[in-house]
């Protein structure tokens, strides 16, 4: 199969998927026990003023028109407004989502600068010290609760390196110094855990790789131990790696919202939470479309990427 | 006549088992590579063939090993280094193993595969840094101007791939079995060595494509003035293309000489066996010729001649010792029944064979 | 002649495995270490009415937020609550919620794995498509989903969890299937006439169950965290419901004035998860299963 093909394939895959999300949460939310008119307005309200939210909410249509309607407002980036702010869905999620990603982004990159090492390291000395402790770290961390790590570097790092805050988010606008530190604790909280997973899966990823005919072939061929293990064996051995990435993003976003809220940080957590508090309805359903677009859409570039990095997909044939 | 390229004496390989049986893969086989010869080195699976061929490359980590011999043109390489390895490995000795998909590596071009042995053991002067070698792989690509790429494509060419430039610039999976074989020994034909180890070359090859390697390897052979020894189960192979044999039997060496001399007038029962189960000129409802029974577990080799338990003409003698007789200068074997009673010189040799 | 004997031939090659299974497990210190943790706080947890010494619900104004003492070992929370106590009532629920949520999201991913496997063809398109689906959700938002639309309860923290869990047991069993449908066995129960349904459950599904333990446990653990992050966000069970995740979050606010209301329950969470993985990774070796990513 060519590569245009397989990505044109894989788009429109994603846009059924998405297609598919929208339509649960529609149904999902029409299910919901009670009047929303009546939710936003308190039960105090009287008829007449119920029944106009009711159309201004466009909820007196039948349910088919409701759906198409609902439809074309996603397709054309409208997702919604708050219903108390009055604020579009997009520009709420686009305001808090700095953070989200900075936190995100820094764990990721930590996670990856420490699990790289640690696995490949791991996987030459099996069954040495230096497996068995960056095998037992790994382990720490992927049965610790990132927010619960977080409380701990509060408590640790926080309290004895004045210079890191604890509390808060500053934007990359005010500098890139007072981003880093204050993003760098909570990175680290969402960082560890996922840093042990690909740890482990680095591990097992490189040890098969060693057992490998071509890894023989170098060095039958005379080249250096660390050139046949880092130029013979790293790219095949993350292979398998690339592909759970898209997954573990998934394992991630669960994590950042807790950390933010141990850290307060206005970020999309705090966002989605303050709205399930305030039965926000259409700032959650929005968000969560959102959510899952963007997710949908990673996974896509983390497919694609894995196309790149493996030249049996791209160049065909193989598997 | 000076010393043979490579030399190996009573070499035993042994893999250590935590559980106390261990596997002694390889007991006291001895052999010897003349320069610009192909040695035929034939035995079933299982029998210590690619075990004693990665042991003088020093491959095995895990493996026991000792030998009162393991010379190559004179030098000691079980004395040497791991860094003094290297500069044997892919310089001095190349390697050509069975499975060319699984031994290639799948996310390298197959110029670079060959343009690093260049760079690594070549004349050429490009850096073999590892950082640069890991540029070369992750950012910026193999320059196709350098000397090393230019040489990897004549190498293409020279074991006969079609269109070198561009093939060099493929992956593995992308070419033909014939053709990753071919590359396998351009690979090993690199580093411009004396002696080239193929380990099965041809075995997950059709037939076909088979004759076609082994005439590139003999040409090769006499081209380069390059030795090689040739591991190899089918001794249809070795009457194509050898000069000289050495028969292993689970992790013991037989009988060896020249070919000639193996084929017309085997020595050893277990040649003879093997060479009946030949299917050569059988006509269809012929019975083909088997060897009853199966090899000794490695784990417990009894001491004594290995084959004894399958031999026809075992005696009590073969329990505990394995001599070894000269038919001639070159054709020797390893048995108490050979040459027959009624002749021949006996100069019974008890091998080294420890007491269990 | 192709005589039937697939059931005979899977029970030897079973009781065989399962014999070489025992030998392993038993000498292995990760099995033994994280099944003696498992097992002590299942104990805990299903003994807390008889083991714990106080109401979890009785509140003692007198000793609000105290510190380890001799009478409350593990300290009290801001109503004076016993700590103690309510950690062990709390193990019945996360552990509970767990359990059900990974032996439902199990149960059904596991079904559907099978039948799209075993069937192949569209019915594997389709069914895979809808497990597309199901793993498009982060499994957060659909926590947050059902408490927006159901309001908090431990029922829907279940759902969550045990929707977010299926598209991993599908993905698992279909591709254990799809090697395990081409084995002779299968084709000399289907020769004899067995129907679909039967071959699936008594010669497919046994064959492929090793993969699906392992990954049973490790989402066990998972879903331990996953309930402790929803509880500790207060979109998982109700505040006054003591989860560890819970118990974890009303400490939140008060670090730093009294570290061991977070603290104490987060290193309930860490032994008990790192006991199941230690377990799993145990079972993983044992059973002979590669190792691969997976959801949250």
């Amino acid at each position: 199969m060519g590569l245009e093909r397989y990505v044109t394939k894989r788009v429109l895959q994603s846009l059924v998927v998405i297609y598919a999300v929208a339509s649960i949460v529609f149904v999902a939310v029409r299910s919901v026990p009670g009047d929303p008119a009546r939710l936003i307005l308190g039960g105090s309200a009287d008829v007449d003023a119920i029944r106009a939210m009711r159309a201004n909410l466009g909820l007196d249509e039948p349910i088919p028109v409701q759906y198409a309607k609902w439809m074309a407002d996603l397709a054309q980036g409208n997702f919604g407004q708050s219903i108390y702010s009055g604020d579009p869905v997009l520009s709420m999620v686009a305001n808090a989502a700095e953070p989200t990603l900075s936190i995100g982004l820094v764990g990721i990159t930590i996670a990856v600068l420490v699990a790289i090492p640690a696995g490949v390291v791991s996987a030459t000395h099996y069954n040495e010290w230096e497996d068995y402790a960056a095998t037992g770290v790994a382990f720490l961390g992927i049965s610790m609760p990132s927010f619960w790590i977080g409380i701990v570097l509060i408590l640790t790092v926080g309290s004895t390196l004045s210079f890191l805050p604890t509390y808060g988010y500053a934007s990359l606008k005010a500098g890139v110094i007072p981003w880093f530190t204050h993003t760098i604790l909570p990175a680290l909280a969402v960082g560890l855990p996922y840093a042990g997973i690909l740890t482990r899966m680095t591990r097992s990823s490189m040890l098969e790789v060693l057992g490998e005919d071509y890894m023989q072939t170098a060095r039958a061929k005379g080249l250096p131990a660390r050139t046949v293990l880092l130029k013979h064996g790293l790219q095949n051995a993350l292979l398998p790696v690339v592909t759970v990435a898209g997954i573990l993003l998934a394992l991630m976003l669960g994590g950042v919202v807790a950390v933010e809220m141990v850290f307060g940080v206005q970020g999309f957590g705090r966002l989605l939470i303050r709205s399930i508090e305030r039965q926000d309805f259409p700032v959650v359903q929005g968000s969560v479309i959102l959510i899952s677009i963007v997710f949908v859409f990673m996974n896509l570039l983390v497919d694609l990427l894995y196309t790149f990095v493996n030249p049996k997909i791209r160049y065909g044939g193989g598997e | 006549m000076s010393d043979p390229l490579l030399t190996v004496e009573d070499l035993a390989v042994t893999f250590p088992d935590p559980d106390g049986s261990d596997t002694r893969a390889v007991d006291g086989v001895s052999l010897s590579v003349e320069a610009g010869e192909i040695h035929g080195l034939v035995g079933e699976s299982g029998s210590g063939k690619s075990v004693t061929a990665r042991t003088v490359l020093r491959l095995l980590d895990d493996a026991d090993v000792s030998a009162s011999r393991l010379a190559y043109r004179g030098e000691d390489l079980l004395a040497k280094s791991e860094r003094e390895m290297r500069a044997v490995r892919g310089d001095e000795i190349g390697m050509v193993f069975q499975d060319a998909l699984s031994a290639l590596n799948p996310v390298m071009t197959v110029g670079e595969q060959i343009a690093e042995v260049v760079r690594h053991h070549g004349d050429v002067d490009e850096s073999t840094s590892l950082l640069s070698e890991l540029r070369r792989k992750y950012v910026t690509g193999t320059s196709k101007s350098t000397a090393s790429w230019r040489r990897a494509v004549e190498l293409l060419e020279t074991v006969g791939i079609p269109d070198p430039e561009q093939r060099a610039s493929e992956y593995p999976h992308q070419l033909s079995g014939g053709q990753r074989q071919r590359v396998m020994i351009a690979q090993a034909l690199a580093g411009d060595p004396s002696l080239i180890i193929a380990d099965e070359p041809t075995t997950a090859l059709d037939v076909t494509v088979e004759a076609g390697i082994l005439t590139e390897l003999r040409e090769l052979c006499a081209d380069f003035n390059v030795a090689i020894l040739l591991i190899t189960h089918d001794l249809g192979v070795v009457a194509q293309t050898c000069d000289h044999v050495t028969v292993m039997y689970s992790g013991s060496v037989m009988e060896h000489g020249p070919t000639d001399d193996i084929f017309e007038a085997p020595a050893h029962p277990y040649t003879e066996g093997l060479l009946r189960s030949i299917p050569e000129g059988a006509k269809r409802g012929d019975e083909l010729a088997t060897i009853p029974g199966s090899a000794p577990d490695p784990r417990d080799r009894p001491a004594g001649c290995p084959f004894r338990d399958r031999c026809p003409e075992a005696t009590e003698a073969c329990t505990d010792s394995l001599p070894e007789h000269a038919l001639s200068a070159e054709h020797h074997t390893y048995c108490h029944h050979r040459p027959h009673e009624d002749g021949g010189r006996d100069d019974v040799r008890t091998s080294p064979q420890p007491e269990r | 002649m192709a005589e039937y004997d697939g059931a005979e031939r899977t029970l030897g090659v079973r009781t065989e495995r399962l014999r070489q299974f025992r030998e392993t497990i038993r000498g292995d210190y990760r099995a033994t270490f994280g099944l003696t943790i498992v097992v002590a706080f299942v104990l805990a947890a299903v003994f807390a009415p008889e083991l714990a010494p106080y109401d979890p619900m009785a509140q003692d104004f007198a000793i609000m937020q105290a510190p380890g003492l001799n009478a409350h070992p593990f300290g009290t929370d801001s109503f004076g609550r016993d700590l103690l106590s309510r950690l062990m009532y709390g193990a019945r629920i996360s552990l509970g919620v767990s359990l059900g949520a990974v032996a439902i999201g199990g149960a059904v991913g596991v079904t559907l794995g099978l039948v799209a496997g075993y069937f192949g063809g569209w019915v594997d398109d389709t069914l895979m498509r809808f497990v597309d689906v199901l793993w498009a959700f982060p499994w957060l938002l659909v926590a947050i989903l059902l408490v927006a639309v159901f309001g908090q309860s431990v029922w829907n923290v279940v759902a969550a969890i045990a929707f977010a869990y299926i598209d991993d047991f599908a993905r698992i069993t279909r591709g254990e299937v799809l090697s395990i449908r081409e084995e002779e066995f299968v084709m000399a129960a289907r020769n004899v006439g067995l129907d679909d349904t039967a071959i699936m459950f008594d010669e497919v599904l046994p064959n492929a169950l090793a993969p699906i333990i392992v990954q049973f446990t490790v989402l066990v653990a998972r879903a331990m965290l996953a309930e402790s992050t929803l509880s500790f966000l207060g979109i998982g069970v109700k505040p006054t419901t003591p989860t560890w995740g819970a118990l974890l979050g009303q400490g939140r606010g008060l670090i730093t004035q009294a570290w061991w209301i977070s603290i104490i329950p987060g290193v309930a969470i860490i032994i008990t998860v790192l006991g199941i993985n230690l377990f799993g990774d145990a079972l993983r070796d044992a059973l002979d299963v590669r190792e691969r990513g997976g959801s949250p």
